[in-house]
């Protein structure tokens, strides 16, 4: 059987051991103003577009009803997991174009605008992969520095499956030409609130 | 200070001029130089083909002829690496251990050991800096580009005491040049446009003077330069060093 | 079949196109730099990881029981393969259980070391590869040519062309978002027509028996999710002991690969999906032997990133396909001959040791150090050519004797200099085909100083 045998020449094969390394020493303190700003600047570095709310003093409803009016003129069908949204149907056809996803990503991440969703807020785990455009609500307060404070944080065993989306789906494999929305989202939008 | 001398079989036989310039600057510098006479080569182009087990008399005879020297010193980084890091296979005797313990390229000797702050020498050229790859990455004389920590630039420093010299921005600070030892011939398509790729980078960048702490960069290099007919002039660190004209 | 070497010379002819080659790649080595020099803790990060893999290596196998455990109480199906051809029946016995004819892959170079597309193709099942370069190269019916850039040798004219004959794009069209939406319309369809779902890994976490994929386009998440049934093939060497792992490995894999500070999508894969199948099939595939081999066990450490390729010289001026083997460039050439000595005796010599590889390497892989003893290997096993191997013997007797080298020196030289041009300079010898000889001094350094101290 090929699990044994695997088992057993890793056994004879393998080299002493030696403990993990300590991971504590990449802890960060970063003011959250800086937090905020390398959020933002990674964010638009990976082609989202960012809008900043922090030190707006809008209704949040208010404004993303008019942003979405304006900037998605032409959107009729969405897939918003909020609890604010209308309840998502347990059978959706992504095979007919969805406009867009709305969600709040339990977290966020500064280094890289890594944005985190799980089967928590995801019904279907297609759907920001297979929606035309993402835009997700993240509230500063949950930005972290790096991903090692993520996953210290999250725990990615809670639900069966978890994804960190930092941008739009890209690709640069014709001559390393940037494509925005190759296979996913053909756009992604963050709300900083 | 005795200090035993360490003559690349290649510079022994093809560029003796940089011999005697390390010589000479040595003796400037106020050490006892000796060379013992019965050198040949420290084996690395054996052991790079595969062959090391074939150099084993060889990196015990040549242990063997400096074992009286408080340090050894070659111009070039290249073989003091590999006595270093490859004369790990023979039996580590006192004077196996002594030599690779203190066997030092020039340029890390001048910059370690002598502490130089200070050179009698002058070359008023734009002069361009071929940081070959076993000085650079093998025993760190500069910083590589790709590493993010501080490195102290030994070349560097050591050029700068000299007069005139106006050091070159390359597009592609130090990438190899494609000699890499019988690599030059085994593997000859790849070797040559390396060396023509690293001589365009040198002169698009007005570079006049090209030079390096190895020779053997160096020979490949003007080698290339010398068949198309065009190139800078090229010249080992020792000769500029040492005060030596064009 | 030819060696690195004439591959490597055949590829340089078109010297145009070697220069756009090799500076597509230095770009991305370009990018890496300024992308690591952000993180003042990046040589940390490079070490830590390199400590972490230590001690998955040590520990594997108590760390594949773990994972196994852990992932059968999510409820997935663990599977064992000890070579690809047994991966490969595997992975068919899944898609016959559940009568899949339609597949779609994300990338995965365990699955292209396994020919897994050739197997499932011979038995009748369809096989779609949807990232977008691994799809162009299936299309030319090629290898990859670079583990995370694998059509980085193909220029989008030939692309425009292909997807015109294929695709049925229009004629003469070459712009890369043109043809990246054409790709994507066409591979929208396989992925919602797909039965299963297969997708490489490229981490998978002991303690939680999940898997992670990392990709840009989000491709294997598109498949995963569509398809009944998802399968990862993962070798033996991906496991990382916990989650908070992830965090040292994330930072580095997507910086060292392409400069990004991410990929777009860092997907967990923990459980089946409502009322579908998830498998995992671990690949041992020569693996747990390399273990075994103190010299050479750190290459399974690699996180297939890719920078030791862009960052090769000779790798950016001899294509991937000189190396003619699934993993090509510096990482390449020392996975390669553990696998097969004689068929890959050449590829430890496709390298000048220059070092740039292990510098860049974000597992600290001592690369350029591995190729060295690779050669020595491939001189114990007689597989260096005689060619190189007589002279060079014959070079060694002569350092071992001073009298004889400076004669033999003397003999040289003065041939050298009096010899006529022509036998000098011909096709045999491979310094003189495009390099002039050093000029030939009067003396020799030793001539110099006998003389000078006799006076």
């Amino acid at each position: 059987m090929s699990r044994a045998d695997i088992l057993e020449a890793i056994k004879k094969n393998k080299p002493q051991s030696l403990s993990l390394p300590d991971l504590s020493v990449f802890q960060h303190e970063i003011s959250p103003e800086i937090l905020v700003a390398d959020f933002i600047k990674t964010s638009t570095g990976n082609m989202s577009n960012v809008v900043d709310l922090t030190t707006s003093e809008v209704d949040l409803s208010v404004f993303l009803e008019e942003f979405i009016a304006e900037n998605f003129p032409k959107a009729t069908k969405f897939y918003d997991t909020r609890s604010s949204g209308k309840e998502i149907p347990e059978n959706v056809d992504f095979q007919e174009n969805i406009d867009l996803f709305i969600a709040e990503p339990k977290l966020g991440v500064a280094e890289n605008g890594c944005l985190w969703l799980d089967e928590g807020i995801l019904k279907h785990r297609v759907a920001p992969f297979a929606c035309q455009h993402t835009l997700m609500v993240i509230d500063h307060h949950n930005i972290v520095p790096t991903m090692h404070q993520a996953y210290q944080i999250l725990n990615i065993n809670e639900t069966g499956y978890g994804v960190f989306i930092a941008g739009p789906s890209k690709t640069a494999d014709i001559e390393q030409s940037l494509v925005i929305g190759a296979q996913g989202a053909v756009s992604n939008t963050v709300i900083l609130i | 200070m005795r200090v035993g001398l360490f003559i690349p079989c290649y510079i022994d036989q093809f560029f003796p001029e940089v011999g005697i310039a390390t010589l000479q600057l040595l003796e400037k510098q106020g050490c006892e130089v000796v060379f013992p006479e019965k050198q040949t080569c420290c084996g690395q182009p054996m052991a790079n083909t595969g062959m090391e087990q074939e150099g084993k008399k060889i990196y015990a005879d040549l242990a063997e002829l400096f074992s009286d020297c408080k340090y050894i010193v070659g111009p070039s980084p290249s073989c003091v690496n590999h006595i270093r890091e490859h004369y790990d296979i023979i039996e580590q005797t006192e004077a196996i251990r002594h030599l690779r313990k203190n066997a030092y390229d020039l340029v890390e000797f001048l910059v370690d050991v002598l502490k130089i702050d200070h050179l009698d020498a002058s070359f008023p050229y734009k002069v361009g800096l071929h940081r070959s790859c076993h000085g650079l990455r093998g025993m760190h004389l500069s910083k590589p580009s790709e590493l993010m920590c501080d490195i102290p630039l030994k070349w560097e420093k050591v050029l700068g005491l000299v007069e005139g010299v106006e050091l070159a921005k390359l597009n592609r600070s130090d990438e190899c040049c494609g000699f890499g030892g019988t690599f030059a011939v085994a593997e000859e398509a790849v070797s040559v446009k390396m060396g023509k790729d690293r001589l365009a980078d040198h002169l698009a960048n007005g570079v006049e003077v090209l030079t390096s702490g190895d020779m053997s960069c160096l020979m490949h290099l003007q080698g290339i330069a010398g068949r198309q007919k065009s190139g800078p002039r090229i010249v080992h660190l020792a000769n500029i060093l040492n005060g030596d004209k064009l | 079949m030819s060696t690195h070497s004439e591959k490597a010379a055949a590829f340089i002819k078109d010297e145009a196109r070697t220069n756009w080659h090799d500076g597509a790649l230095w770009h991305v080595r370009e990018k890496r730099d300024a992308a690591a020099s952000l993180l003042p803790e990046w040589e940390l990060l490079r070490n830590t990881a390199s400590h972490i893999k230590d001690n998955v290596l040590a520990n594997l196998d108590d760390y594949l029981i773990q994972f196994e455990a852990e992932a059968k109480k999510n409820g997935v199906v663990v599977h064992w393969a000890k070579d690809g051809k047994e991966h490969n029946q595997i992975v068919g016995q899944i898609l016959q259980r559940s009568n899949a004819k339609k597949v779609v892959k994300s990338k995965s170079m365990l699955t292209e070391e396994c020919k897994l597309n050739d197997f499932l193709e011979e038995n009748d099942i369809e096989i779609i590869d949807t990232d977008l370069g691994e799809r162009i190269i299936q299309m030319r019916k090629e290898e990859p040519s670079h583990v995370v850039l694998p059509a980085i040798h193909i220029k989008k004219e030939e692309v425009g062309e292909l997807f015109h004959k294929e695709l049925g794009t229009e004629e003469g069209n070459s712009d890369p978002t043109y043809l990246t939406k054409a790709a994507r319309t066409h591979l929208r369809q396989r992925f919602f027509e797909a039965d299963a779902a297969i997708t490489g890994v490229n981490f998978g976490i002991a303690e939680t028996g999940g898997v992670v994929v990392c990709t840009n386009e989000g491709n294997a998440d598109m498949g995963c999710h569509s398809a009944a049934v998802q399968i990862h093939s993962m070798g033996i060497e991906k496991l990382l002991p916990k989650a908070e792992h992830l965090g040292v490995f994330t930072r580095l894999l997507a910086r060292s690969a392409t400069g990004q500070p991410t990929t777009i999508y860092t997907s967990h894969f923990q459980k089946p999906q409502k009322g579908k199948e998830m498998h995992i099939v671990i690949v041992d595939n020569g693996r747990s032997e390399q273990l075994g081999k103190e010299d050479f066990r750190n290459s399974l450490k690699c996180i297939r990133c890719g920078a030791c390729m862009n960052t090769c010289p000779i790798y950016r001026r001899s294509g991937g396909h000189s190396y003619h083997a699934t993993i090509p460039g510096p990482i390449g050439a020392i996975l390669s001959p553990n696998r097969d000595l004689k068929k890959y005796s050449d590829l430890p010599f496709a390298s000048t040791l220059c070092g740039s590889c292990s510098d860049v390497c974000p597992v600290k892989i001592d690369i350029h150090e591995q190729l060295y003893k690779w050669r020595q290997e491939i001189y114990k096993h007689h597989e260096l050519p005689k060619s190189k191997s007589i002279p060079l013997r014959i070079t060694g007797k002569i350092f071992e004797n001073p009298s004889i080298f400076n004669s033999v020196g003397k003999i040289a030289r003065s041939s050298l200099k009096h010899l006529p041009r022509f036998m000098v300079y011909n096709n045999l010898n491979g310094w003189g085909k495009q390099r002039e000889l050093p000029e030939v001094p009067e003396y020799s350094f030793k001539e110099w100083y006998k003389k000078q101290k006799d006076e």
